[in-house]
């Protein structure tokens, strides 16, 4: 249904924006989207095909630099030691990642009145909660109720199976006394809705065609197009309008065939991640906001948090069949979430469990490694690592630094010559400390599982996924971009719902959080506009 | 139009049986990539540009002993060839087929993985709250 004059304009179709929309669609707002990627064809999704694996080299490819698809803009991250991982389509990021799903914890919202550092949240994890348990019935979520690690978590389905590595695992912690707990997991594991459940295909994060994976073009589109949300895909926006007194129009955007439009909207919700939603708001400038829009603070790009990835391996000399299941969700420690000072470092990280990787990916790591020769024993050691292998993921929080950037690239272009974001951001001491500790732990429990050997390094390059803290979320207009219900301090009617808002990173996957998020701002949004 | 020259051929398929021989195995010679090349897929023109360049590079390739010199000489080019051919060979029917990587591809049939002994999560389950409130 094609909308002229609506009363919202929502940028970015993906994790956040989906949500947003679908929660505004409850009301008589006139609501269009406006997407830069189009609708996946599950059809066409890698599990589909024999060849699979090395379609993660291509277009399925993390890095939109490597990709280079239409919908796609080049990002510089050449001054970061962590790339920016992303997808964008309808369902934006989702339609890659991998399904993990942990919230928040409390302390999380608290940082500063806990251990003296960053900033506390305008809102609690309570504040929140209603959001979260809405979000996991919207988008459906499984895993186990009872978690000591954090309050009560309700209303999911079975827990993702963990197999006979998981039971490894399991034991290993055990061995040692420390946490550990099934996956929370944006993966469902019965039917529900016109979805299928989950049948073990593996790559979840290469998109998922039995549609048990839950991205946001198959959980949050479906209903809010049937409630009239205008959707408009292949559509990029350049920037976003105010008039000669600052007061907000709309966007001008470039739609699939190239010609330049402009929407109006009386409120416009920004997401397009923590990357995204800074480049459009800095190329966004007018005689009103020299220096990008909303960004009278000069904290619009600033604060890049990306959760720096440790990874160790662990190889095991009996079959674990560690290939096959959902790659990223088997179970989670947060042994070492919260903080301790004696460690030497404030806050803390999560331990993600990950299945073993497919053959492509484990003949050229170890290879590489030389732990797999070429030539005649290949074969057998290959035999002798394939399904055998565990990797243990270490998300660490990231705290907030202003040196830490999302700017504007002098030199480099998306397709329709908007200039692409350029990536500045070192790890901090913080980060590094917590990094070491966690090699170090997540090596000790493999041991303790059995595995004879152990492989280890960090930060990973190609993982950053989690784009966070660019456009921070706080009361006081000088030291943040939006207040506490997402709107811009300068711009009435400009909100951002995305991961930017973040004061803090958390120890998690964001997904669940900034879902979250997106849909108590929407609240507000209706409650402030009186059109619930 | 053939995509590689006869002289290419040859070396190319020393060097494949020499990296990932079939000898005592139920694993086919890697020389096996080299058909059914697609010069407009992506992922096959890498492996083309990264065996041509490789080619170049050498005048005569006949057992182990030239391809260690090889690969002392040029290591570069000849670790971007061994990874465009491990990813063309693991994307092969055949070879898939032999190795126990579950359904290929993996929809529609999907794969088992055993649920797992929930039971383990007993001592888990009685800790006292950890999280701060």
């Amino acid at each position: 249904m094609k909308i002229e004059n609506p009363d919202v304009l929502i940028i970015g179709a993906g994790a956040a924006g989906a949500a947003a929309a679908w929660s505004l669609s409850q009301t008589k707002l006139k609501i269009v989207c406006l997407e830069q990627g189009g609708f996946m064809n599950p059809d066409e999704y890698p599990s589909t095909k024999v060849g699979w694996e090395a379609m993660k080299y291509d277009k399925f490819n993390v890095s939109p630099n490597v990709r280079n698809l239409k919908s796609d803009y080049p990002i510089n991250d050449s001054e970061s030691p962590i790339a920016i991982a992303n997808y964008n389509a309808v369902g934006g990021s989702t339609i890659l990642y991998s399904g993990h799903f942990p919230r928040f914890h409390p302390s999380d919202f608290k940082v500063k009145d806990l251990d003296g550092v960053a900033d506390n949240w305008p809102m609690s994890y309570y504040d929140l909660e209603p959001f979260f348990n809405l979000n996991d019935k919207m988008m459906g979520v499984s895993g186990l109720s009872g978690d000591p690690a954090y309050p009560t978590i309700d209303g999911m389905f079975p827990p993702i199976p963990f197999g006979e590595m998981g039971e490894v695992m399991a034991k290993g912690f055990n061995k040692l006394g420390w946490h550990w707990w099934p996956s929370y997991s944006a993966i469902i594991t019965r039917e529900y809705m016109h979805r299928g459940k989950c049948i073990n295909l593996g790559p979840c994060n290469m998109g998922c065609p039995q549609g048990a994976k839950s991205s946001t073009d198959i959980t949050y589109w479906p209903i809010a197009k049937r409630n009239g949300v205008d959707l408009r895909t292949n559509c990029r926006v350049r920037e976003i309008t105010v008039d000669i007194n600052g007061k907000l129009t709309g966007a001008i955007y470039y739609d699939e065939n190239g010609k330049e439009c402009f929407q109006s909207a009386k409120i416009v919700l920004v997401a397009c991640n923590g990357v995204g939603t800074p480049r459009l708001l800095l190329n966004s400038k007018s005689k009103f906001f020299p220096d990008g829009l909303a960004n009278r603070s000069g904290l619009v790009g600033k604060n890049l948090m990306l959760h720096p990835l440790g990874y160790v391996e662990g190889l095991f000399e009996q079959e674990l069949n560690s290939n096959l299941g959902p790659h990223g969700c088997l179970m989670q420690s947060q042994e070492f979430y919260e903080t301790d000072k004696s460690r030497g470092f404030v806050r803390g990280y999560t331990m993600q469990l990950l299945r073993g990787p497919g053959p492509i990916e484990t003949a050229i790591s170890a290879v590489s490694r030389r732990d797999i020769p070429l030539g005649l024993s290949h074969h057998d050691a290959l035999q002798k690592t394939l399904g055998k292998n565990i990797g243990i993921g270490i998300i660490v929080e990231d705290l907030p630094e202003e040196h830490n950037t999302v700017t504007l690239d002098p030199n480099i272009t998306d397709s329709n010559g908007i200039p692409s974001p350029k990536i500045n951001y070192i790890l901090s001491d913080n980060s590094k400390k917590m990094l070491v500790h966690g090699i170090k732990k997540s090596k000790e429990v493999m041991i303790e599982a059995g595995a004879y050997k152990t492989i280890s390094f960090g930060p990973v390059r190609n993982t950053g996924w989690h784009l966070m803290g660019t456009a921070k979320m706080g009361i006081d207009p000088n030291t943040s971009v939006v207040n506490q219900f997402g709107e811009s301090h300068d711009v009435k009617g400009l909100y951002i719902v995305d991961s930017s808002v973040f004061v803090t990173s958390g120890g998690v996957n964001p997904a669940s959080t900034l879902q979250a998020v997106a849909l108590y701002i929407c609240d507000k949004i209706k409650n402030n506009y009186k059109v619930v | 139009m053939e995509i590689f020259n006869k002289n290419e051929l040859e070396k190319l398929d020393i060097i494949l049986k020499l990296i990932l021989p079939n000898i005592n195995t139920n694993m086919p010679d890697a020389n096996l990539i080299l058909n059914d090349l697609d010069i407009n897929n992506k992922i096959h023109y890498k492996f083309i540009e990264a065996s041509k360049e490789l080619c170049f590079k050498i005048e005569k390739i006949e057992n182990q002993e030239d391809l260690d010199i090889l690969k002392k000489r040029n290591f570069r080019d000849f670790s971007n060839f061994v990874n465009s051919s491990l990813i063309l060979y693991y994307s092969n029917k055949e070879v898939l087929k032999n190795l126990k990587v579950g359904s290929t591809p993996p929809f529609p049939e999907g794969n088992y993985v055993k649920e797992g002994d929930i039971y383990l999560l007993e001592q888990v389950f009685l800790k006292e709250k950890m999280y701060t409130d």
